[in-house]
């Protein structure tokens, strides 16, 4: 599978997957994006438009909060950081994933 | 962690719209430049790489203006919880500071509740008179019809009905007073209304019990009771429909009972009992008289027909009318349509509710006032708290608290204060509302007020205590807000002048205010006192009254009037009868007659007016200074006679009226007397012009016997026993004709007792207002005192020092006070009975009264001044 063709089942979990890169610390939105595609060894990548939105969406919701910092080349980079409710809201959206996906596997591989 | 507000103080402001704008755009920018950085890491061309960037990213604007979006969205959210979080601060704040200092702070809860009451309680009284609807389906649609003088004649209303369309309906009423018999007293008074059958129908009420009656009510012996009637005489009894009552003298049967505060589309403050339908036509020479104009028409326009385009219509049909019948006495020469609500409905009732609407007037006046008084000492509390807070205000401004911000937290006390205050006030109107009504309910007219709090009653206190928190709470915010940080930090305490020009100002102003209402109730006070003394021109001692209503249709005047007759000359001969007389009025119990009379042919008068019997004048020992009394050869038949008063004839004829001819009622009638003047409407009254005229001539169907009596007892048993036998359904209503007296002084009284009432309340007020000014100054000037104690200063002279600035404050406001107060008083004259409006002996308590508290205010204070201790004040210093 290519990684365009994986990129439609990515919607819902995205705020998930940017919820987990922020685990480590504050970082701004191109951090964020390598942190997925890194990890994930290139398979998942989330597009511009839609990582800004899903920023905005949970900025909004208050999982996240934006701060102005300085990035490692001295530039003002807008920095987003976990607040408690992100991080109970990620707690809570990784168990609700990961029995979601045993459950597809279980139905998916043949016994 | 860190405090929230703390933290708050130190916020950035709010970011502006470029700002915002700007920010988005360096985060994509950011974004697509770390990229490229990335790109060119892996062996692409500056160029390459950052075409590639821009590539991957897609739409940049989109991205910029979403991100733009979201910020102004979070940006309002954030000012929005920040304004509610203030908010939730200043109110804990503001309680605290208030519970911290209970003392003052429930003595101005406690004088705005007052002051409140007082306002919200003369609003309610004027939203029952004037803004309530009249409690019907659809008020604005109905609409009187007066066309010349307020009553029709029942064939002109029939035509009238039958000729216009520009009314859905209309109806015609008149009120009927009928005696309710009961088989072991005297009939029992009740205040009717009898209508046409459409007048339900018209309404659009329907009972709360029963039925009514309509349009095709195949009876005419129905009645319909008001809810207060079916309460105090039925005991509220659910089946009280199907039982007779013998009202008149006849039975009639009760169909139906109506809502509580139904009164038809009588004016605020009419009570009816009972409605009955108009009896058939055919059968009542009455209704068949156009000549005799005895009802009132109203009338439901039609949907989107204005009153003007009514009245118009009205006016073509009317001059046909008047045409077809040219012997009718409705000229329909000047026909109004007019509002059944607000001032419009009492149209036609001047002389009762101008004065009623002016008294109002001056109680919302005076309790404007009070409200300003104590507004001004609020305000000088306010500023005194505030110096007392100048070093924690300071340390707030120097941590960077914004100057609005301080203002809105001030505000807010205010505000916590004036509601506080507003919402005990509105108990306190309650109360007050209560005597209102137990007052109104002892006045001998039949009245009754609509007086419970609505909606708008609350918004009027509620506006009114948002509005006293701005008027006492803005200026000392303000000024507190703008002071000098460095200054303040640097020596806490010290008076600035502009503050202390403020409080003066107020002091100024609340003893002027508070002069001026004393000079006012002083005016009542002396009017009522003056008052017992008038003479109404008349001896009502030893008088006994006895008033009765007849009705014209259940009783033939000829013969009633016959009957009368009979029944003074058997009251002649009664043990202990002096002597007897009857009138239609009784002089000062808010009853009146207006004739029009002409003079020499075409010059016209009008006065007022009494019809009597022989004996009347000597029984109330009204002197006569020319002519002679009526006699009983005075009757129908004979020449037309008349006596009048001395003003009248002054007026008419200089002094020379006995034998003069006049016209009234298109009868030429001769002066046969002139009698002295005597009070007719009321004490305070300048004489008008008066026409009596004899009973037996010009008869009317309700009326009071006056007899002079040394035996109550036997003339009343004679009286009530007498009009039994002639007229068993007719009521007699006995009492002396000592309580119209007390009945004439109730205005004054009330008067006297209002605006005493506020006169001693803003006098209080300003006192405390006086007392916190010395106190603090004398507070303010402690290390002064104690310097001048040291260099030598007696405990006259620090006395003479505090004392002789608000002597002299006092002497201003009172000045400004007593100007003003005597000039709103040239606008009492209706009022205050045979007082000048400069009377010397209230102008001088006044003064008296005003700088006496004035001193008896600043003593503590600069006794306190005196026993100032200089080393301990110069150690401080």
């Amino acid at each position: 599978m290519s990684p365009t063709d994986i990129t439609p089942l990515l919607k819902g979990t995205v705020d998930l997957l940017i919820l987990q890169a922020l685990r480590q610390g504050p970082s701004h939105g191109y951090e964020v994006s390598r942190f997925v595609h890194e990890r994930t060894d290139g398979v998942l990548t989330v597009e511009e438009a839609a990582l800004y939105q899903a920023l905005h969406r949970l900025e909004a919701r208050q999982w996240i909060e934006a701060e102005w910092g300085l990035s490692d080349n001295n530039r003002r980079a807008k920095y987003y950081r976990l607040t408690d409710a992100g991080r109970k809201q990620l707690r809570s959206g990784t168990s609700v994933w990961k029995r979601y996906a045993n459950a597809v596997f279980k139905l998916l591989e043949p016994t | 962690m860190r405090r929230p507000s703390v933290k708050r103080l130190f916020r950035f402001p709010t970011r502006s719209r470029q700002e915002l704008a700007a920010d988005a755009r360096e985060e994509v920018a950011f974004h697509v430049d770390m990229r490229a950085e990335d790109l060119r890491h892996r062996g692409l061309t500056e160029a390459e790489a950052r075409a590639q960037a821009v590539r991957e990213f897609g739409d940049l604007r989109l991205a910029v203006e979403q991100g733009v979006r979201h910020e102004r969205r979070l940006e309002r959210r954030r000012l929005l919880s920040r304004m509610l979080g203030d908010l939730r601060q200043d109110i804990s704040l503001g309680v605290r500071l208030l519970v911290r200092s209970p003392g003052p702070s429930a003595a101005a809860i406690l004088t705005l509740a007052v002051a409140i009451a007082g306002n919200t309680a003369t609003f309610s009284v004027a939203n029952a008179l004037l803004f309530k609807p009249v409690p019907v389906t659809a008020p604005q649609e109905l609409a009187r019809v007066r066309a010349g003088q307020s009553q029709m004649s029942w064939p002109s209303y029939q035509d009238l009905r039958d000729r216009t369309n520009v009314f859905a309906d209309l109806v015609a009423h008149r009120r009927l007073r009928v005696g309710l018999s009961s088989p072991d007293s005297l009939p029992i008074r009740l205040e009717g209304e009898q209508t046409s059958l459409n007048y339900f129908d018209t309404i659009r009420v329907p009972p709360r019990v029963g039925r009514t009656y309509g349009e095709g009510e195949p009876r005419r012996d129905v009645v319909v009771l008001a809810d207060h009637t079916w309460r105090a005489r039925f005991g509220a009894d659910p089946s009280i429909t199907g039982r007779l009552l013998p009202l008149n003298g006849k039975l009639v049967e009760v169909i139906g009972v109506m809502p509580p505060g139904f009164r038809g589309v009588a004016p605020a403050g009419f009570l009816t009992d009972l409605w009955l339908p108009v009896e058939d036509g055919a059968a009542n020479a009455l209704l068949q008289d156009r000549r005799t104009s005895r009802f009132e028409v109203f009338g439901r326009l039609r949907p989107g027909t204005t009153h003007p385009q009514a009245a118009a219509a009205l006016r073509t049909a009317g001059r046909q009318i008047r045409d077809a019948h040219p012997d009718s006495s409705d000229t329909f020469a000047d026909v109004q349509v007019f509002a059944v609500d607000g001032i419009g409905a009492f149209r036609g009732m001047g002389n009762l509710v101008l004065p009623l609407l002016f008294f109002l007037g001056l109680m919302t006046a005076m309790a404007g006032v009070v409200l300003l008084i104590a507004c001004a000492n609020i305000a000088g509390v306010l500023i005194g708290r505030a110096a007392a807070r100048r070093r924690e205000i300071a340390v707030r401004l120097a941590l960077g608290a914004g100057r609005g911000r301080l203002v809105r937290q001030l505000v807010t006390e205010s505000l916590l204060l004036a509601l506080a205050g507003g919402g005990l006030g509105v108990v306190l109107a309650l109360w007050l509302l209560g005597g209102v009504n137990a007052a109104v309910a002892q006045l001998p007219v039949p009245m009754a007020f609509d007086l419970q709090l609505d909606r708008r009653v609350l918004l009027y206190a509620l506006g009114l205590s948002t509005l006293a928190a701005l008027v006492f709470g803005l200026a000392p915010a303000r000024r507190a807000a703008r002071q000098d940080v460095v200054s303040s930090l640097k020596n806490g305490v010290g008076g600035s002048v502009a503050r202390q020009r403020l409080r003066r100002g107020l002091v100024i102003a609340q003893i002027g205010a508070c002069s001026a209402l004393l000079v006012w109730s002083g005016l009542f006070a002396r009017s009522l006192g003056r008052i017992n003394d008038v003479d109404p021109g008349f001896d009502p001692r030893g008088v006994l009254l006895a008033r009765m209503a007849f009705d014209d249709l259940a009783h033939d005047p000829t013969q009633t009037a016959r009957a009368l007759v009979d029944i003074q000359h058997r009251l002649e001969h009664a043990p202990g009868v002096e002597s007897v007389g009857l009138s239609t009025v009784v002089p000062l119990s808010l009853e009146n007659e207006e004739f029009d009379v002409f003079l020499d042919g075409s010059q016209r008068l009008r006065v007022m007016a009494n019809r009597l019997t022989p004996g009347w004048f000597a029984t109330v020992r009204i002197p006569f200074l020319a002519g002679r009394d009526f006699t009983w050869a005075d009757r129908p038949g004979a020449p037309d006679v008349a006596v009048l008063n001395e003003t009248f004839a002054r007026r008419f004829a200089n002094g020379t009226a006995v034998g003069r001819r006049l016209r009234v009622f298109d009868r030429d009638v001769q002066v046969v007397g002139v009698v002295r003047d005597s009070k007719y409407w009321t004490l305070g009254e300048t004489t008008e012009p008066t026409i009596y005229l004899p009973f037996q001539q010009h008869y009317f169907r309700h009326l009071t016997f006056h007899v002079r009596t040394s035996n109550r007892t036997a003339a009343t048993a004679l009286l009530t026993a007498d009009v039994r036998r002639v007229a068993p359904d007719v009521f007699v209503d006995v009492s002396p004709m000592t309580d119209v007296l007390s009945v004439a002084v109730f205005p004054a009284r009330v008067g006297a007792a209002v605006t005493g009432a506020f006169g001693i309340l803003a006098m209080l007020l300003a006192a405390l207002g006086v007392y916190g000014l010395v106190a603090f100054n004398v507070a303010q000037r402690t290390a002064e005192i104690g310097v001048r104690k040291v260099v030598g200063a007696r405990a006259i002279d620090l006395v003479r020092l505090i004392v002789s600035e608000n002597a002299a404050l006092a002497a201003v406001g009172l000045g400004v006070g007593l100007g003003c107060g005597a000039l709103g008083a040239t606008l009492l004259r209706s009022f205050i009975t045979d007082v000048s409006p400069i009377d010397p002996l209230t102008l001088t308590g006044t003064a008296v009264l005003v700088m006496g508290v004035t001193f008896a205010a600043s003593a503590s204070p600069a006794v306190r001044a005196v026993r100032v201790d200089p080393l301990v004040v110069l150690r401080d210093a």
